[in-house]
């Protein structure tokens, strides 16, 4: 896996009124031949809880 | 234009017809069957609509992906009760994985449509990449389990 940062936005509170969706996804794109991950992508508005980590966290 | 996701602007308008019981309701996916499709260009935040799919005229191995598993692909997302502070949260319950392009392609958006396609139908999901990727031939994307498409509504 690449090594890329990942900070986000926490998630946001819910509105006195009224509702919204929002979200988004974490893309790998992997070499079929060999497994190996040549991007990360994360997506602006996505929020994981697990997904807070720095650089020196990220261990695969 | 800048990034967004979340619900189209047409099933803003139909999920809102519903809501108060108007005509012209949103019609949800037959039998709770979903697809990951895959776009060149941005919904954008401003517009939420208009992005290009990929084609299997440029990309003969492309094809929207089923959620779920097991072979059907209903019940394809995992969804959380509200809770406060968070809202709803849904995660796609299954790996997603787009066959390895035949020619190179720019992917600058998912979306979730209620049809296999590769066109039509009604995209009810998005979301926006903060850059176009290339996807060179010989390289899939992938979207995990349960953390690789994740939805709050709040």
């Amino acid at each position: 896996m690449s090594d890329v940062s990942i900070e986000h936005e926490p998630t946001p509170p819910p509105r006195a009124s009224g509702t919204r969706m929002k979200g988004g996804c974490h893309i790998h794109l992997v070499e079929e031949a060999t497994g190996k991950v040549v991007s990360e992508v994360i997506t602006p508005d996505y929020v994981y809880q697990n997904e807070r980590r720095t650089r020196e966290e990220r261990k695969y | 234009m800048a990034a967004g996701s979340g619900l189209t602007a047409a099933v803003d308008l139909t999920l809102t017809r519903t809501i108060v019981g108007a005509t012209s309701p949103y019609t949800s996916p037959s039998g709770g069957a979903m697809w990951c499709s895959l776009y060149s260009t941005q919904f954008t935040a401003a517009t939420k609509a208009g992005a290009t799919e990929w084609t299997t005229g440029s990309d003969t191995n492309y094809a929207r992906q089923a959620l779920g598993t097991g072979g059907t692909n209903t019940s394809g997302w995992t969804i959380n009760a509200y809770a406060s502070g968070t809202g709803v949260v849904i995660t796609n319950f299954a790996t997603l994985t787009q066959p390895a392009p035949s020619s190179s392609q720019t992917l600058n958006a998912v979306g979730f449509c209620d049809t296999v396609g590769p066109t039509g139908g009604n995209i009810d999901l998005f979301a926006d990449l903060p850059s176009p990727q290339t996807v060179n031939t010989g390289v899939q994307v992938i979207i995990a389990a349960t953390t690789g498409a994740v939805f709050t509504i709040y």
